[in-house]
């Protein structure tokens, strides 16, 4: 079985660059403007500290009345305080509307895949989506804090400086602007430039990263059993090394800015002291205010010290946002139609004409001109070898892949005019390998039908021969299972797949080889209970296994993605054709025959 | 890494050191300014004093992000190393109570974030202690009493912050943990989406998202506002020393008793003073999330690997250097040594029985036995399949023989070599083993197919014959790529009948090993392909041990013995008579046998 190829874009207009980010953050805005303005009235402060500090003392050495002093006294302790406010504010507010922005983008994230998956989803490997969920949409929150609110309270106090400067000496407020936007804008923006290869490569190797730790982890037993551990260590070794040398060239840029950024803060400093020399020297300006405008100097340049990093974050974080919102142009599989019609509740006839699924990957189609038809009562055995189209056809009937060319209908209406829930919502299904959540034995069933009671679980589980591994587990139906069911082995996963499709009580079943991991009693067992359990349900039951197909109303032999014989059991046998013949080259000697009724 | 470190804090000390003389020479400018009279010439030589300064400020400041760049490098390679080579040490017992997601993002988010602790945390952690020091002595230079008061104001920096430290650091780690969990809870709903949607059960995934989330905000605020508290403090005693400094200052400059340049450099010089304990405390909250995950590695890192001796009783040499750490195993010359060593065609003569005495296996949590004092022995060569009713500890049997599943009681040993005295990587060297459920990693399919081997075999007419064996070649001849096909993550470009196969011929492939171990190696196959495989099989593994799991009649028909176990037990043990000396291939051209094997059919 294998996915649609779905790194096509979509015909729709692709997303803008952050339209995503936006989108989501625009319910928050006045939250971000809050920590903006709470920051800036810090920053601010910090500046008025220095400059009533710095004028404070320097009046004082000329000897005034102490008395023309008390307004300045008063206003920096006034400073002092507002200073630190302000920025545990700005943090506060700034984390708080970042984290409500990061809930919106997950729950964005999860209900494009669900679209996605499956059938829309390849070369996208469990761990690269754990990557973009948890590393991408995280670095998305750094957006928020580290880049939009510290870049906004950063313009603003340099604006507020310069403005200072200027009414005080213009020439003066004219460097402090050339400093401040060489050292806060020019240099952060050149090295972001510079140093953007690499942080969007260390993106990319952090993901190849985490897909290969998680690969590694799953596949333990077999690395191990095949002694390739040391093989995978030095594939780790060979992608660790790639980000270490990415970690090393990208500190060497911004070391350079950073060195620039120094220089120019303590020219610019330098500068502004001897442009108001100059005034001091023309009895201009007075000594004291070129001391003011000196320590004002300083200050902004040291409000303004946060700016490189967030320059130089920008692109990590843009580029996480950037395969987030990568989820938005792959197209879903199945569109839901605008105006769809609403079914009737109750046993419905699910039927394929003529349908044909191409994946872009193959060279000829997965399934062609199939026909197949799921009636109430009726119990059709989908049988074929392994890559034949069987999962497919499955994949095809619960709406999570399109038709290329056909039709799909549900009562003799075409599905592409019902919203593909709506289908869902009459097709149980259990697929080949069916995931077992990492939560009780109870929760995994009811999420087939949340209001079936206890009894009505330990029945099916019962009925499908799991009573004695139910009696074992140490709390029963409330047993947690572990990821991936890894405490359970490869039957009772699958039968616990087969029991939400019973559980579900939907009019057709449709099961992805339902005794794949069985042994012949218990693949008996099982075929016996789905069939009393289904009774007047329709059923499809795939499997490449040609046993007990006697039991089904019509048998469907498929062979690379066409349907090459059809009937009843005994009519196909009775026909001697390629199902007779296959029948007779699995049973090679009567004898073994063991599982005829 | 030290050294980087120690270059990182040297590199600390000279950036404060040009602060002190920036301060001391603003100082001196600013008071020739304000008694302009006296002339202001001599401040030129100071301006451009302070421009050489500056400049070798800027010089230090540019080489101190690599240096700690290149410390963080190692750090976080070295743990990340370690920690995966320990997962995988501690095998898929171990992993069973574990969450995948949560591992995985310990080792690779969670380490990443480790670059703020080591790069910047730790020098200046350090430099938090040093450079207040030295800035002390140059106020103490310049003006007693401002000492006085900013020591005063430093004084309560420890008390404060051991007051919140203590309130925050707990909530913190629950707040990693909150993470983590989450973490695992979406690869746990993103791998089961399809179920989800299928029982139009997504939506309310998508709640749970949402609410979960909604939940690690609420956390994270209410630490945030504690863990913020801290930085508060610090920046409101920098910004109060300095007013305090200030205020004091102004008052003695009326009367004299203070000079105007030293006061302007104590007003410089004040604020520095806090300024590396603030960002030492804001880079450690920063780092935090890196702690946490050191801690959880030093975790996985925990259970003590057993060196296991090697006691090989008469092969001698057959490993030494396989004890040796993964580490040094990453060098080339070292697996090739491995190679060597592990009895790599010795063990082909499978002349050692495989014997089991009293097996029992146990799993940690459940009550009962999955193996209860098993007695098994296989003779040389000896084909044997376990068959039974699911559940009944098949497949944990197989594992157990393999070491990958650690057993409470008994013994099993090959020949005279008891599995648990043989060193770990020999013992496995033994068996060609195919899991229930292979898995098949990001490559090509060659890699895969050698993926027991250090290196690509040089002939591969034998590679052509286990590709024939394992009836994969068709499909091979119809890929464009061949062998060179990337099969993806997992290997999910190929479907799990094809999976498994390329499984078989990768068991088949390890020719040092002489007990071949299959694990329903045709549960994902076709009947005829099935029966071309066993036929196949029947020739390939020809003088080798058998020990295998299935539930398919037609490979019944491989082994001379069959076993039934029932609840770990063996029920009964009987030779096997409808095994066929040699079976014909049903690829004879037949139709029927043809029909089935897909890559078969004629186009």
């Amino acid at each position: 079985m294998s996915y649609r190829l779905s790194s096509e874009l979509s015909n729709e207009s692709v997303p803008d660059h952050g339209r995503i980010l936006v989108g989501t953050a625009r319910p928050e805005s006045r939250r971000v403007l809050l920590a903006v303005l709470v920051g800036s009235v810090g920053q601010l402060s910090a500046l008025g500290l220095m400059a009533t500090s710095a004028w404070l003392i320097t009046k004082s050495s000329l000897r005034p009345p102490v008395l023309a002093l008390s307004v300045a006294i008063g206003a920096v302790q006034f400073f002092a305080l507002a200073r630190g406010a302000g920025r545990y504010g700005e943090r506060l507010a700034g984390h708080d509307v970042a984290l409500r922005i990061l809930a919106r983008l997950r729950v964005w994230v999860f209900r494009r895949l669900e679209h996605l998956v499956p059938g829309g989803l390849t070369g996208v490997g469990s761990g690269d989506i754990l990557a973009r969920l948890v590393s991408d949409v995280d670095a998305t929150q750094d957006l928020v804090v580290r880049n939009v609110i510290p870049l906004a309270v950063g313009g603003i106090t340099m604006i507020g400086a310069v403005l200072f400067t200027m009414l005080v000496l213009p020439p003066a407020g004219v460097v402090l602007a050339g400093g401040l936007f060489l050292a806060g804008v020019v240099i952060p923006a050149t090295a972001r430039v510079v140093g953007r290869s690499f942080s969007r490569s260390l993106s990319a190797n952090r993901g190849r990263l985490a897909n290969q730790l998680v690969e590694a982890i799953e596949g333990v037993a077999d690395l191990i059993s095949f002694g390739a551990v040391v093989k995978v260590l030095a594939r780790l070794e060979r992608a660790e090394q790639a980000i270490s040398r990415i970690v090393r060239n990208s500190a060497v840029v911004s070391g350079v800015a950073n060195g620039l950024g120094a220089t120019v803060t303590g020219m610019t400093t330098i500068a502004v002291v001897a442009v108001g020399a100059v005034a001091v020297g023309d009895h201009r300006l007075s000594g004291v205010a070129v001391a003011t405008l000196g320590f004002v100097s300083l200050a902004a340049f040291e409000a303004i010290a946060v700016l490189p990093e967030s320059f130089a974050r920008i692109d990590q974080a843009l580029g996480a946002l950037k395969r987030v919102e990568g989820l938005a142009q792959m197209r879903p599989p199945v569109v839901d139609p605008l105006h769809p019609d609403r079914l009737m509740p109750g046993p419905a006839v699910l039927a394929l004409h003529r349908a044909t699924v191409s994946y872009r990957s193959a060279v000829s189609p997965a399934i062609e001109g199939v026909d197949l038809e799921l009636a109430p009562g009726k119990r059709v055995a989908l049988v074929g070898p392994s890559g034949a189209g069987k999962t497919t056809i499955t994949l095809v009937l619960l709406r999570f892949i399109e038709l290329d060319a056909g039709s799909i209908t549900l009562d003799d209406v075409d599905c592409r005019r019902i919203a593909a829930d709506e289908v869902r919502s009459k097709v149980a299904w259990a697929p080949q390998e069916p995931h077992v959540f990492a939560t009780t034995v109870a929760a995994n069933l009811r999420l087939a039908r949340p209001d079936a009671s206890d009894a009505d679980l330990v029945r099916i589980l019962s009925s499908l021969g799991l009573s004695r591994w139910l009696a074992a587990l140490p709390r029963g139906l409330d047993t947690m299972l572990g990821q991936n069911g890894a405490t359970i082995s490869g039957g009772e996963r699958k039968r616990l797949g087969l029991a939400r499709a019973l559980l579900a009580e939907r009019p057709i079943v449709v099961l992805d080889e339902p005794t794949a991991h069985l042994d012949d009693v218990t693949e008996c067992q099982v075929r016996q209970a789905v069939l009393g359990a289904t009774t007047g349900q329709s059923l499809l039951w795939v499997t490449h296994r040609l046993v007990g197909l006697e039991d089904f109303d019509e048998v469907v032999l498929l062979d690379r993605g066409r349907v090459i014989e059809r009937g009843s059991f005994t009519s196909l046998l009775s026909r001697d054709g390629a199902f007779a013949k296959l029948l007779a080259a699995s049973l090679p000697n009567g004898h073994l025959d063991g599982r005829g009724h | 890494m030290r050294i980087w470190i120690a270059v990182s804090i040297a590199i600390g000390l000279g950036l404060v050191a040009c602060t002190a003389a920036q301060a001391v020479l603003l100082g001196e400018i600013f008071a020739v300014l304000l008694h302009p009279s006296a002339g202001i010439r001599g401040i030129v030589s100071k301006l451009v004093g302070l421009g050489a300064v500056t400049l070798v400020r800027s010089l230090l400041l540019a080489l101190s992000a690599p240096a700690g760049a290149v410390a963080a490098n190692r750090v976080r390679g070295q743990l990340r190393r370690d920690g995966l080579a320990a997962v995988l040490d501690h095998g898929p017992a171990w992993l069973a109570d574990e969450r995948v997601g949560e591992l995985a993002v310990t080792l690779g988010k969670g380490l990443d974030s480790l670059d703020t602790y080591i790069g910047d945390y730790l020098p200046r952690l350090v430099l938090a202690v040093l450079a207040p020091m030295f800035l002390l002595g140059v106020i103490a230079d310049l003006d007693w009493l401002s000492l006085i008061v900013v020591l005063a104001a430093l004084a309560l920096v420890p008390l404060f912050m051991v007051l919140i430290g203590r309130l925050t650091e707990e909530r913190v780690a629950q707040r990693w943990l909150a993470l983590t969990t989450l973490g695992a809870h979406f690869l746990d709903a993103i791998e089961g989406l399809a179920t989800l949607r299928a029982y139009g059960r997504a939506r309310l995934q998508e709640q749970q998202i949402g609410k979960v989330t909604e939940e690690v905000r609420r956390t994270t605020l209410s630490v945030l506002r504690e863990a913020f508290l801290s930085a508060l403090v610090l920046e409101t005693l920098a910004t109060i020393g300095t007013a305090l400094v200030a205020v004091p200052l102004a008052l003695r400059l009326i009367d004299g008793q203070v000079g105007l340049a030293p006061a302007l450099s104590v007003l410089v010089l004040t604020p520095e003073v806090f300024l590396p304990i603030r960002r030492a405390s804001s880079d450690f909250h920063a780092s935090i999330e890196g702690l946490s995950a050191t801690d959880r590695v030093m975790e996985i890192l925990e259970p003590e690997r057993d060196s296991n001796p090697v006691q090989v009783i008469g092969e001698e040499s057959t490993s030494k250097d396989s004890t040796a750490s993964s580490i040094e195993l990453l060098s080339e010359s070292s697996i090739l040594s491995v190679s060597s060593s592990t009895g790599y065609e010795q063990a082909s003569n499978p002349s050692a029985p495989l014997s089991l005495h009293g097996v029992s296996v146990r799993y940690g949590r459940q009550a009962g036995m999955v193996l209860d004092s098993i007695d098994l022995e296989l003779l040389p060569g000896e084909r044997l399949a376990v068959v039974g009713p699911s559940g009944a500890g098949k497949s944990t049997l197989l594992t157990t023989v393999l070491g990958l599943t650690p057993y409470s009681a008994g013994s099993i040993a090959l020949g005279k070599v008891f599995q648990a005295e043989a060193d770990a990587e020999w013992w496995r060297a033994q068996f060609a083993y195919v899991p229930q459920a292979p898995r098949l990693f990001a490559g090509t399919l060659m890699y895969n197919l050698f993926l027991g081997h250090p290196e690509l075999p040089s002939s591969d007419e034998y590679l052509h014959g286990v590709l024939e064996a394992a009836c994969l070649s068709s499909l091979i001849a119809g890929l464009p790529d061949g062998l060179a096909t990337e099969v993806g993550e997992g290997g999910e470009r190929l479907s799990a009948g094809e999976r498994q196969r390329v499984a078989i011929a990768r068991a088949l492939l390890r020719t040092g090993a002489g007990v071949v171990v299959l694990d329903e190696p045709t549960a994902h196959l076709d009947v005829a392909t099935e029966a071309e495989l066993a036929a196949h099989l029947d020739v390939t593994i020809e003088g080798r041990t058998l020990l295998l799991v299935t539930h398919r009649r037609r490979m019944l028909e491989l082994v001379d013995r069959v076993v039934v176990l029932k609840g770990g037990r063996i029920s009964e043990d009987t030779s096997n008579d409808t095994r066929r000396p040699r079976l014909s291939p049903s690829t004879d051209g037949s139709v029927p046998g043809r029909l089935l094997a897909g890559s078969e059919m004629p186009q």
